[in-house]
């Protein structure tokens, strides 16, 4: 325990070095140029209209909370290292309790992968046994695979397997009582304390799944995010922008959260758990309502959301690798896009109630000023992309410009801490993409918010 | 050591990003005003040396005589100017002038010997008749626009002019409107007033805004029309309307005198709308030349170009005139205005050899050794004038005038402008004298019969006025003598004439000599 406290010291202080400290001032000056010239542009706008104190109010507090998430996402491996894993009071008793110490007195729980699908008759097979090959003892791992009512031979698939894997549950249920239901057995029925939440067509890389269960020794740790890149990226441009806002989404997006070990969605395609805190949210989380209806999408939203309000951190680790599959054309990414976005909607009305209580820093710092942008967003986009263009006839170059210039600033963090991602370039048009059109689905997903469909998928 | 370094990680999240705002704030407060406000200066005086330069080159050209100072002006013209512009996609819009212009126009006033007078004097001169140097004029500017000042500041310092700021100052002055990146701010104006370049006077608080006038939505000036009051669901009723526009031409008063130590009473009309217009309210321009008196005792009013420009004494005048000047006007052009709206003394002659001072209101004019005057419709006429005559009193008038078609010619005295002035008609059938007040026209007195005005002959026509009393003569004969109007005392020469025959008409006056009686 003493050799453990010394290296994490270590670490500590090697995040604190200089040279690492003028890297990020480095990298904090070339924002503040940039945002010089985003100024710049926005008095030359304002040149032809004379000074409006909301548009200025509005301006700044939407630039400085973009940029706030960088700045976040900066201290991302600090907060890692020096929040989660130095922690002094360790929430196992390293080396006296064999099931969860490993050979050399690291962490080692039991830990269950929770699988449900439907209609995946070529992907399960591979789903499961992937699991299996994690770099983790055997003996220690569980796989429970829900056949949430298939109509083609996925049960069939799952119970042949059932010889070759002795840790491997089925569940097979004729009727599909959708992803929730088999998450919610899932966790009734996992042996392991750690539950591994994955999505019938995302992997963990085996090599890196020890490092979803690393965080879990610090006791306040509730649940771990993976990162999560999409398989089928090289498919079409539609793909390739989305590796790049996946990208961003988890390594700077989700890295900011992290920092203040509060992630506000564990992703769903590849997400763990501590069960014993799950277990008593599991009914609240089952008959989730909103505006008196169930909500049938972002289980993984409400579930990560529940775990904060029961107290817990929760955090992301950009060292455990997981691949999904992306939507491959419009139609998928917008049906898609709006589930995300009224789970977001819905969510955000649950955190609303407790997070200023539990997380005040986080709660004012980032929560509610998200909460603003996102409705202000939309609106600002609109009065520079149509009502200013149509009715004064002022073509919004600097706000598409100032857009831009925001990504390039996000695009340099992101090739600073992945210059072998070859996606990056793809975040410009992504950027587009969203601003004139994916920011105004918030209003359709607002508006449509008690259609509680799934849409196509 | 895990809660620690979290609490360490805010400490500094939250520091950078309040370097963050600082950083933006800041930058906007400089991009929006005064901190830059240094560099602007440099700027200036950069500016200053070039046109300074610019004009010292220009010395080897002909330089007018320096002028007489025993020679005192007889009327005092006064320039308006908007915006002056640099940007090099700028379009000509009628309104604002280019900073090229704009040099070129103050390097041609100052190289023919004009000078600005200050605000003060232009008062004492118009109230109380103070003597002023001939070849004085005023300049203006309206609406308080950085650019009049950031630009037109060093040129003026070049030439060693000064000029009065009309200020919007609902959009300058004020707790919530400090001026912007448009608009001058307090401590520009504070600058300028130190200068002693610059005098800042009143352009209206609010009411150089356009305001909704009905319940659709039509907008109107805010000075001449009942707004639409939404909050109520109703019009605004002409007392409160009367409220209202008293209420915005003090508090631009007071704003003006409060943050800025200036002494204010004159007042420039935003859009040039003395009332006239009012899409709903023309009791308002009454209401307004009733009032502003006690509030503003000088108020200034636009006339085109081509009108009488030239300002005299006159302690009621309720309005001085001002030319707008665009980069529309050249130079050249600017100086002719100014020549032709200079006062003229008695005795004049003319032999139509350049145009001294003729425009045609309507109909056309030609000087060619001759003044020749057209109707340019079928049913149609003249009425051609001198500018800068204005003063004349007591005198009479001679001209040659040779008729072709047409059945009369009238000589105009006592002319103020189209809708002030009296005539002499001198037609086949007859003669009559008619004056023309505030736009009503009546005959005086009539003498009928047949007379000797034949076409294509030379005849002499002059008219006498003294007092109110006008003589009308023919070839030598006085013919015709009445009173007119005791408004109409003193005006300039010109002619007229009407015909509604499709045939042509065309008169030539040879020669008009003008002396005082």
């Amino acid at each position: 325990m003493n050799g453990i406290q010394t290296k994490t010291s270590e670490n500590i202080f090697s995040q604190f070095s200089f040279r690492g400290a003028l890297f990020q001032l480095l990298l904090i000056f070339l924002g503040i140029a940039f945002l010089f010239f985003i100024t710049l542009m926005k008095a030359e706008v304002a040149e032809s209209f004379g000074f409006e104190p909301l548009l200025y109010v509005y301006t700044i507090f939407v630039t400085t909370f973009q940029l706030s998430r960088l700045i976040a996402a900066m201290f991302y491996e600090n907060s890692y290292r020096g929040s989660v894993l130095a922690t002094s009071a360790n929430g196992w008793d390293a080396g006296k309790n064999p099931a969860t110490s490993g050979k050399n007195g690291e962490f080692e729980p039991n830990v269950t992968f929770v699988i449900p699908c439907k209609n995946e008759e070529k992907e399960i097979a591979e789903a499961i046994t992937n699991c299996f090959r994690a770099d983790y003892p055997k003996e220690k791992i569980e796989v429970i695979a829900v056949n949430d009512g298939s109509t083609d031979g996925t049960g069939e698939i799952m119970k042949g397997m059932l010889k070759k894997h002795e840790n491997l549950l089925v569940i097979d249920w004729s009727e599909n009582k959708g992803k929730k239901h088999a998450m919610n057995e899932g966790f009734r029925l996992a042996k392991g304390e750690i539950v591994v939440q994955l999505d019938s067509d995302s992997f963990i890389d085996p090599a890196t799944f020890k490092k979803i269960i690393e965080p879990f020794r610090n006791p306040v740790i509730g649940a771990v995010s993976a990162h999560t890149d999409p398989r089928n990226a090289d498919r079409n441009f539609l793909t390739k922008m989305q590796a790049a806002y996946y990208f961003m989404s988890f390594r700077v997006l989700k890295a900011a959260e992290s920092s203040f070990l509060t992630v506000f969605c564990c992703s769903g395609c590849a997400s763990a758990y501590r069960k014993s805190l799950v277990l008593p949210l599991l009914d609240e989380w089952m008959e989730e309502t909103f505006l008196g209806n169930p909500v049938p999408w972002g289980d993984d939203r409400a579930l990560t959301s529940r775990v904060l309000k029961a107290g817990y951190r929760t955090i992301y680790s950009n060292k455990v690798k997981a691949e999904t599959i992306v939507p491959e054309n419009l139609r998928q990414l917008i049906n898609q896009q709006i589930r995300w976005k009224k789970s977001w909607l819905v969510n955000a009305f649950y955190n609303a109630r407790f997070i200023w209580k539990t997380q005040p820093f986080v709660a004012f710092t980032y929560f509610f000023p998200l909460v603003g942008v996102t409705y202000l967003s939309p609106i600002m986009a609109g009065r520079a992309l149509f009502y200013l263009p149509i009715l004064k006839g002022i073509f919004p170059y600097f706000h598409v410009a100032g857009v831009l210039l925001l990504a390039a600033i996000f695009l340099a963090y992101y090739r600073s801490v992945a210059p072998e991602n070859k996606y990056w370039i793809y975040y410009f048009p992504w950027a587009l993409f969203n601003l004139f059109f994916l920011s105004f689905l918030t209003i359709y997903a607002l508006l449509r918010i008690n259609d509680r469909g799934w849409g196509t998928r | 050591m895990a809660e620690f370094n979290l609490k360490m990680i805010k400490i500094f999240f939250v520091l950078v990003i309040a370097m963050f705002i600082l950083a933006m704030v800041s930058g906007m407060d400089i991009l929006r005003r005064e901190k830059i406000k240094g560099w602007k200066k440099i700027g200036m005086e950069v500016d200053f040396f070039r046109h300074k330069q610019a004009l010292a080159a220009r010395k080897s050209e002909n330089l007018a005589p320096p002028p007489n100072d025993s020679n005192t002006a007889g009327s005092i013209p006064v320039l308006l100017y908007h915006g002056i512009l640099t940007g090099k996609n700028w379009e000509e819009d009628g309104t604002n002038i280019s900073l090229e212009e704009f040099r070129e126009q103050m390097f041609a006033l100052k190289e023919a010997g004009y000078q600005t007078v200050t605000l003060a004097e232009f008062f004492e001169y118009m109230k109380k008749g103070k003597a002023l140097p001939e070849k004085s004029f005023m300049l203006t500017f309206d609406d308080g626009r950085k650019d009049s000042y950031y630009e037109g500041d060093p040129v003026l310092k070049s030439v060693g002019y000064s000029a009065v700021m009309f200020l919007i100052t609902g959009r300058s002055l004020g707790d919530q409107h400090r001026g912007d990146n448009f608009y001058l701010g307090k401590s520009e104006l504070q600058d300028m007033i130190k200068s002693k370049r610059w005098e800042i006077q009143s352009h209206g608080d609010f009411d150089h805004n356009w305001e909704q006038v009905d319940s659709s939505g039509s907008k109107g000036h805010f000075m001449s029309n009942l707004l639409w009051l939404a909050s109520e669901n109703r019009m605004e009723t002409p007392g409160e309307a009367k409220n209202r526009i008293l209420k915005d031409l003090a508090s631009s008063k007071i704003k003006i005198e409060k943050e800025l130590g200036q002494k204010t009473f004159a007042y420039a009309y935003p859009f040039n709308d003395l009332g006239q217009e009012s899409v709903n309210f023309p009791e308002s321009q009454q209401f307004i030349r009733d009032n502003i008196g006690s509030i503003y005792p000088l108020t200034f009013m636009q006339v085109d170009p081509g009108e009488p420009a030239g300002n005299q004494p006159d302690a009621n005048a309720l309005h001085a005139k001002r030319i707008d000047v665009s980069s529309e006007i050249s130079p050249a052009d600017l100086l002719k205005i100014l020549e032709r709206n200079e006062e003229k003394k008695l005795p004049y002659e003319d032999f139509f050899w350049d145009n001294r001072g003729w425009k045609a209101s309507w109909g056309e004019m030609k000087i060619w050794g001759d003044l020749t005057l057209y109707k340019t419709e079928e049913k149609g006429g003249n009425l051609s004038t001198l500018l800068g005559a204005s003063s004349w009193k007591n005198y009479s008038v001679t001209s040659l005038a040779e008729i072709s078609g047409g059945n009369s010619i009238s000589q105009i005295v006592r002319y103020k402008n189209d809708e002030n002035y009296a005539r002499c008609n001198f037609g086949k059938n007859g003669i009559y004298v008619f004056q023309r007040v505030g736009g009503n026209e009546t005959l005086l007195a009539e003498k009928a019969g047949g007379f000797s005005i034949l076409d294509g002959l030379e005849n002499r026509l002059s008219t006498g006025i003294i007092g109110d009393r006008i003589m009308c003569y023919l070839n030598g004969n006085l013919l015709l003598e009445t009173q007119i109007s005791q408004a109409l005392s003193s005006g300039g020469i010109g002619f007229y004439f009407w015909d509604e025959s499709p045939e042509k008409v065309m008169i030539r006056v040879k020669k008009v000599n003008v002396s005082a009686l």
